[in-house]
């Protein structure tokens, strides 16, 4: 073999091994660096952030709402068919998920050409344990994240619901919707061919932040109670709806609100909106006679009147403005205020009002805050309905002293009530006790707060003890009553425009306890029940049944007129 | 003569310049250790991968928690447990109630008996 031969070879095998390594290190860096390659492989994802929790008043130990992993039950209709396995599957689903066999095999059927099809959405893996162990062909699961409230319809009003956006759409959810929610992260990455992230060309990274947590000023015991004593109700009196609010006096705090239709939270989707309708704060209705207590307590401040000043109630009727008022069939006579109160006079009131004059009437109920939005931190909450002075007509005073003629929510005439206990200051209610971002920092902490003071002391602590006869022998609370302790309240019994005439009946109950040291205020307000209509026979009850577990639960101690006056 | 210029050629053709040596052993190095790191980088990565993935499943062990224990507590759900039991419970009554305060002037940490007239 000549030199020259061996030079020619080795001179083709190198620019050969050259031109092919050329090729793959071109073919490389096409790959590695041309853009389109680049944009194929860089992802870029929006990390969720995860939303806060809601807990009661004890913050941490009682969760309200929570985020939780949960599975959608489904099925593949064409392979249960070829196997032949509808009836046997359809049974073992429906005994753990609690439905009808017999229609979930129907639909199963329906859809035979499918492969695909949901049984049952966001189902918790606890009632689902058994079927994922047996790893029936045919039957799957799919992962999701939800809004989960693991009392169910329990406070259902209050705390609202997430849509599936993932926006908060009724009650605490809507309302504090923007801290909850949290903010988003950003991922910027490559990914492999099979497309799992590759972690070493990880770029940007901004974690999401997440949602702040809510502490609400309810005790979930007392809303218990609350909801038992309505659902107590509704079982009685088969009513239209009913609900009620327990509001601590000295610092507006809502302890437990309810509202009777309720729902389901985990199953909002099949409610209808009448049933998530808070109707504590969302429905106006005319109080009746609860808010004879506005107008005494207004002409006992402006000093129109004191509790001993003699009333002429006529003989059970009364000709004013060319109508009749009558005092329900009842004949009453001359009778003290006080008395008008615990016999709840239509006609003793109506005077009072007169005497006090239709400007300084509408001016106690503006301060009073009839008219106006409590500003409580729930969506839907109603202003009520008080004409101006101006439209007023001649009788219109004298209804409105009884509560006609406008209509207010349950909670303003709570709040009318805890104003008056509270010696005369009016406190904004409030029901998010703090705001904590997930960092652990308070961003907002709700407080107490005075909104004004439309009566004075003297006139506070006398209506109160006139409120206290409301429930004594001959008062029309007395089932309100409670052993050991004052309670001052009123009766309220309202008529109601149903199809155009006042054909139906509100029935309602609001006061506070002890009489002598107010610490807790409750209203119950009974729509439509039937039967007996009374708010002392439909409603007190319940009163006294929330009151009389909540003073034990707090520890409330009963006091003495004599004691409080010498504090 | 001729055979010493001979093994002189042999000898020359052997020589592997130092630097050129020194240069190849620190390229080698470079790219040993860059390999090193990137094999220890792509190994850390998988475990951290393998990291998120348990926590993820912890987060989810930890909320199915939390959902049990908070319905296990809500009241209904005690109240109900109670009437499985056949137990009725209330709320105590005011003179069913033994108080115990802090008792400061005796001695830090040890409580005194409020004895209501009631509790006679």
């Amino acid at each position: 073999m000549s030199s020259r031969g061996f030079y020619i070879r080795a001179f083709v095998s190198a620019t050969m091994l050259l031109v092919a390594l050329g090729g793959l290190g071109f073919r490389l860096a096409f790959l590695h660096l041309g853009g389109h390659q680049q944009s194929k492989r860089a992802i870029e994802r929006t990390i969720i952030a995860g939303r806060g929790y809601i807990f009661d008043c004890k913050g941490g130990d009682n969760i309200l709402a929570m985020n939780l992993g949960v599975k959608d039950v489904c099925v593949s209709p064409k392979t249960l068919v070829e196997n032949e396995t509808v009836d046997e599957v359809s049974a073992l689903l429906a005994r753990n998920l609690g439905k009808d066999a017999n229609k979930i095999a129907q639909n199963i059927r329906k859809r035979s050409v499918k492969e695909f099809a949901y049984v049952e959405r966001y189902v918790h893996e606890d009632r689902i344990a058994n079927i994922q162990e047996l790893k029936v062909d045919g039957v799957f699961m799919q992962d999701k994240t939800v809004r989960y409230y693991p009392q169910g319809n329990f406070m259902s009003h209050v705390l609202g619901f997430v849509n599936y956006e993932g926006v908060g759409s009724l009650g605490v959810e809507q309302r504090v919707d923007s801290y909850l929610r949290g903010s988003p992260g950003l991922l910027e990455s490559k990914v492999d061919a099979r497309r799992r992230e590759l972690y070493t060309k990880r770029g940007t990274y901004i974690p999401a932040m997440e949602g702040a947590d809510v502490t609400l000023t309810i005790d979930q015991n007392i809303q218990y109670m609350v909801e038992k004593a309505l659902d107590e109700v509704v079982a009685k009196h088969n009513p239209k709806g009913a609900w009620a609010i327990v509001q601590r006096i000295e610092t507006g705090e809502i302890l437990g609100m309810a509202s009777r239709p309720s729902f389901n939270l985990n199953d909002f989707r099949t409610a209808d909106s009448d049933l998530k309708l808070n109707r504590a704060i969302g429905v106006n209705f005319e109080p009746g006679s609860t808010m004879k207590a506005l107008t005494i307590a207004a002409a006992l401040n402006a000093g129109v009147i004191t509790p001993s000043t003699m009333i002429d109630c006529e003989n059970g009727q009364w000709f004013y403005g060319g109508r009749v008022l009558t005092d329900g069939g009842h004949s009453y006579g001359i009778m003290s205020v006080a008395d008008i109160i615990k016999k709840s006079s239509n006609i003793g009131t109506a005077k009072i009002a007169l005497m006090m004059g239709r400007k300084l009437q509408y001016d106690y109920m503006k301060q009073f805050g009839v008219g106006d939005r409590m500003g409580i931190e729930l969506p839907g909450e109603e202003a009520g309905v008080l004409a101006p002075i101006k439209r007023w007509s001649k009788i219109c005073p004298t209804r409105i002293a009884f509560g006609q003629a406008y209509s207010v929510t349950a909670l303003q005439v709570l709040n009318t009530f805890c104003t008056i206990a509270n010696n005369g200051y009016r406190m904004k209610p409030y029901l998010v006790k703090q705001i904590t971002s997930g960092d652990g920092e308070v961003i907002y902490r709700g407080g107490p707060k005075v909104v004004n003071r439309p009566i004075g002391v003297t006139a506070a602590n006398e209506m109160a003890k006139i409120l206290a006869t409301v429930t004594e022998n001959g008062g029309t609370g007395r089932r309100a009553r409670i052993d050991g302790f004052t309670v001052a309240g009123k009766t309220g019994t309202a008529q109601k425009v149903k199809d155009g005439t006042y054909s139906a009946w509100v029935g309602s109950f609001v006061g506070f306890v002890p009489a002598e040291n107010p610490q807790i205020g409750v209203i119950v307000v009974v729509d439509e029940p039937e039967g007996v209509h009374a708010g002392g026979v439909v409603a007190a009850p319940a009163f006294r049944e929330i009151v009389d577990q909540t003073v034990s639960y707090f520890d409330i101690q009963p006091a003495t007129w004599t004691e409080v006056a010498q504090r | 003569m001729a055979r010493r210029k001979r093994n002189k050629k042999k000898v020359d053709g052997f020589v592997f310049p130092a630097p050129f040596a020194g240069f190849v052993v620190i390229v080698s190095v470079f790219a040993l250790a860059y390999l090193w790191l990137g094999s220890r980088c792509e190994m850390l990565g998988r475990e951290i991968k393998k990291e998120e993935g348990k926590k993820k499943i912890l987060v989810k062990r930890y909320l199915n928690e939390e959902y049990r224990w908070s319905r296990m507590k809500s009241p209904r759900n005690l109240e109900r447990v109670l009437n499985q039991n056949g137990m009725v419970m209330s709320w105590p009554r005011r003179d069913q109630i033994v108080r115990l305060y802090d008792n400061s002037e005796y001695r830090n940490g040890y409580a005194k008996l409020d004895r209501v007239v009631m509790n006679e």
